[in-house]
């Protein structure tokens, strides 16, 4: 049991390593197809072998048939000859005495009766002296009647009626050149004379064509299966190529035949395979030999091979596009699903989910319909914890702002007082409460560009007293982009770190420019100072250590700016900075264009820039 | 998945070829195959002598498949009137000729009008052009040495006193020319002169052989084929004398020579395997035509030197006798 295992686990090992994964419809019809052709080959080739043997059994049966026939044919006729030989011996020379009676007249009418199948009938005494013939005929001269073979086999044996291989009759003269091929029946016969009984030989010469024309039809059939006869010692007497074989034209293999018994054989001869059916005929020995040459046999299967291959390949390739049509069906829908699956792989989150097919693949689409739109609700819940952590963030930052600012204005104010500068200290406190006002905004994050310019105003009117317009100030803002939408508190920054690293200090020489402008679907707001400078690397740090420590302002520096606008806006937005050291420096601020609209603030409060931006390219679309 | 496919055509295209193919054999079973047609062309075709040839001729077209058009004729009076059957027989569509020349000179002639497809197979006689054409015949020098050993052997030293006459028969034949050359080339041998030979044919040659035999008595008669042996034999028998004027020393190959030689009228006969040299005619030319040999094939036939004596010999009488009557 355990070798099993071992095996089965070495096959699937082995044929796991292989046999790469293919595609359902792939292994359906290839392994449909496998199993079909070979039952098909196996069932053909069975069908055919059966149908092989059973013509070979028929063909054994139809020459046994042949055999049976041409046996009894021949037999009928021997026996005829042997009843002549008979009633002329037993009817006609025993009763009669030579000295005195003939028997010329009872030999000429048993001649007539048989003339077709006879050439002569003749009596001899042992000294081969002729006693009568029939027809009567002159004998020949140098015919040595003792020493041939029919009359030497006669007295030899005298009991036995003798059959004799065909041959050339030599007893009388015919004067029409004719020369006729014979088989002779010959017997000893006791003569009586003047009452004294001599030893006799009585010739009955049956015409070797009727033999011929016996198998003739037999042989008539036009296929290279043919029959033969041969006496007992292999003496071919009918050969349907009988002449070609006395001419050493064509052999047969009698010798070796006559040694079969009855029934089929199979024999190899000449290289040649052959069926030989043999039958003995009764009295004589002779054997008649029917021979089959297998090739004969093929050559008549061929047709009915080439049939069973046709039937084969048909019904093969019926089977193949059946197997085709049925796995594709099978498959199709397992495709259609997969593909749904690829195209929600590639990204699509909304992907069409195939629905169909066997119910089976039928339950899975529905499943995973379910599934994709769940896993997008989840999806969706997962942004909106996002963005709401996102604001607490900004709220966060937003109040960063607001102490350290106050603290340094409430700063600024409590010095104009102790100066008794009231006035100034009343103005402050309006710009204050203006700057407040927009800082707070009732609790939006999102303001217009107006209010974030106000706002910015305010914030300089504030440091200008508290720096006795040491530095000059002018807004040029584009009109359009007044009612455009920022995040707030970003210019203000800007201008607080311009007024610390920029003009501080240079009395009265100090400038800042604040510029707004649109470009194509983003405005830009310039905050730009004379002021020191500084070099590249402090430049590129500015925006991304969180960690500087500052050493004026608010504390908080660009680098929160920068983040606000890009939480609430995006990646590609923030801030953009050059400097030079001597030169000055130049922050812009980069904002989408979005008009301060009432669901436009909504979903940016809401932290929904995807969906915002995702409208705007649907309305441009 | 490429390769896959591929592999998918190739196994339905070896199905339909498959098909295609079977159909094709199912249809080319029942279909016959062209039978050939030979024409044979013999000098005098309904005489005895060819009876055993005619046997053969059958046979071999029967195993070969051939349709053998057995062409009846009278005796040729020359070369022209063989030729003009010859290219009849051709225009009628035959695919090969067996002709037995009558005239072994200018074959060139009898045969310039005949296509080089159609296989040519000479009987009994070569063109003295040797080689040319494909032969089927028995080995002319070879019956003529047997007919003089026969004679040489059976006088021995009585022979010088003897008077030896030939019928030579047709000397335009190849076959008749050897014949007679290896016989004289063995009298001469042996020193011994024939008194006379008589060449020619038919009644002209019954004639002359009365005239001769008249004017110059010959002891021996030595014929070199079929028809002068049988003119011989008719010479004795028209003999109302009976008196045995010559020992007869032939070729022959009919009937009726044979008889005469049961009946001693014919001392010695030399008998070709006319049988085999129809078979192997028409199966030499059978396979030309089928294979479209186009090279000379010659085939030899066995000859038998038959006496009184051997006549019923089992062998000889199986080569003798035509089983057909």
């Amino acid at each position: 049991m355990k070798t099993i295992e071992k095996f089965y686990r070495k096959i699937a090992e082995y044929l796991a390593k292989r046999v790469k994964p293919q595609t359902i419809q792939f292994t359906i019809s290839v392994s449909f197809t496998i199993v079909s052709v070979c039952s098909m080959g196996i069932l053909g080739v069975t069908l055919y072998n059966r149908f092989v043997n059973r013509m070979e059994d028929m063909t054994i049966e139809s020459s046994e048939q042949l055999l049976n026939q041409t046996a009894i044919n021949l037999e009928t006729y021997l026996r005829n000859m042997r009843r002549i030989s008979d009633a002329m011996y037993y009817s006609v020379i025993k009763d009669k005495d030579l000295a005195v009676d003939s028997v010329d007249e009872e030999m000429n009418l048993l001649y007539e009766a048989n003339k077709d199948n006879l050439i002569s009938i003749a009596c001899y005494t042992n000294d081969g002296k002729l006693v009568a013939a029939a027809p009567v005929t002159n004998e020949k001269d140098n015919s040595d009647i003792v020493d041939q073979e029919w009359f030497v086999n006669a007295v030899d044996q005298m009991e036995n009626l003798h059959f004799s291989t065909p041959h050339v009759q030599n007893l009388f003269d015919n004067a029409a050149y004719r020369y006729y091929w014979v088989v002779s029946l010959s017997r000893a016969v006791e003569l009586t004379s003047n009452g004294n009984s001599t030893l006799g030989v009585l010739l009955v010469d049956m015409n070797y064509s009727s033999i011929e024309q016996l198998f003739n039809k037999a042989n008539t059939d036009n296929s290279s299966e043919y029959v033969y006869l041969m006496d007992s010692d292999g003496e071919i007497i009918y050969h349907p190529k009988q002449k070609l074989i006395y001419t050493n034209l064509y052999e047969e293999n009698n010798l070796e035949a006559v040694h079969y018994d009855d029934g089929s054989h199979q024999e190899i001869f000449q290289g040649e395979k052959r069926l030989i059916t043999v039958k003995t005929v009764s009295y004589t020995g002779w054997k008649i030999v029917s021979v089959v040459p297998m090739s004969a046999f093929n050559m008549g299967l061929y047709g009915t091979r080439m049939f069973v291959i046709m039937l084969m390949a048909l019904s093969m390739l019926l089977i193949i596009i059946i197997n085709q049509l049925v796995s594709a069906r099978i498959a199709k829908p397992l495709q259609r699903l997969n593909e749904s699956v690829k195209e929600w792989e590639a990204g699509n989150l909304n992907p069409t989910i195939y629905v169909g097919g066997s119910l089976e693949v039928e339950h899975l689409g529905k499943t995973l319909r379910s599934t994709v739109e769940q896993i997008n609700q989840l999806m969706h819940d997962i942004l909106y914890e996002q963005e709401e952590k996102r604001k607490s963030e900004l709220d966060a930052l937003q109040s960063q702002i607001n102490p350290h600012f106050l603290y340094n204005t409430l700063d600024s104010i409590v010095w104009m007082i102790e100066g008794e500068r009231y006035e100034d200290a009343v103005f402050m406190i309006t710009q204050l409460a203006s700057l407040f006002r927009i800082s707070l905004s009732r609790g939006k994050t999102i303001i217009s560009v107006e209010d974030e310019i106000k706002h910015a105003k305010n914030y300089m009117n504030i440091q200008k007293i508290r720096y006795k317009n040491s530095f000059a100030i002018d807004f040029s803002i584009e009109e359009e982009i007044l009612h455009c939408c920022t995040v707030k508190l970003v210019v203000q920054p800007l201008l607080e770190n311009a007024i610390y690293y920029g003009v501080e200090g240079m009395d009265g020489e100090g400038e800042i420019h604040v510029k707004g402008y649109r470009k194509e679907d983003d405005i830009y707001i310039e905050v730009s100072d004379n002021g020191l400078g500084m070099p590249q690397d402090m430049v590129e740090q500015l925006l991304t250590d969180n960690n500087r420590v500052r050493k004026h302002g608010s504390g908080v520096g660009v680098i929160n700016v920068h983040n606000r606008i890009r939480l609430r806006f995006g990646k590609p937005y923030g801030l953009e900075i050059e400097s030079m050291p001597d030169e000055g420096t130049t922050i812009r601020i980069h904002l989408p264009y979005i008009p301060y609209e009432p669901e436009k603030l909504e979903l940016l409060e809401n932290g929904k820039m995807q969906e915002l931006k995702g409208g705007k390219s649907n309305e441009e679309k | 998945m490429k390769k896959n496919r591929i592999y998918f055509g190739l196994l339905i295209l070896a199905l339909v070829v498959t098909i295609v193919w079977t159909s094709a054999g199912m249809l080319g079973v029942n279909k016959e195959e062209k039978k050939y047609s030979v024409s044979v062309i013999v000098n005098d075709s309904n005489n005895d002598r060819w009876i055993a040839m005619r046997e053969g001729l059958e046979q071999a077209a029967k195993d070969d498949d051939i349709q053998l058009n057995y062409v009846s004729t009278g005796v040729f009076a020359s070369e022209d009137e063989e030729k003009a059957l010859i290219e009849r027989e051709v225009e009628n569509g035959a695919d090969g000729i067996i002709v037995q020349l009558v005239s072994s000179e200018d074959t060139y002639a009898v045969f310039e009008k005949i296509d080089s497809s159609v296989a040519v197979m000479l009987l009994e006689t070569d063109a003295v052009s040797e080689g040319v054409y494909s032969v089927t015949a028995p080995d002319n020098l070879w019956i003529g040495e047997a007919l003089a050993q026969t004679v040489l052997q059976d006088y021995g030293d009585s022979l010088s006193e003897k008077k030896i006459g030939i019928l030579s028969g047709n000397q335009n034949q190849l076959s008749m020319q050897q014949r007679l050359g290896s016989v004289k080339k063995l009298l001469e041998d042996e020193n011994i002169e024939p008194v006379w030979i008589l060449s020619g044919q038919g009644e002209n040659l019954s004639s002359e052989l009365v005239t001769k035999q008249a004017d110059e008595p010959v002891d021996i008669l030595i014929t070199l084929g079929n028809a002068e042996t049988e003119t011989a034999v008719d010479y004795l028998q028209a003999d109302t004398s009976y008196k045995r004027q010559f020992m007869i020393y032939g070729e022959g190959c009919s009937d009726k020579t044979v008889y005469y030689l049961d009946k001693g009228i014919i001392k010695s006969l030399v008998v070709p395997n006319e049988f085999n040299m129809g078979y192997q005619s028409v199966h030499t030319i059978a396979e030309q035509i089928k294979y479209k040999f186009s090279s000379a094939e010659s085939t030899t036939v066995e000859s038998l030197v038959i006496n009184r004596q051997n006549l019923y010999d089992e062998e000889n009488q199986k080569i003798l006798f035509p089983i057909v009557q």
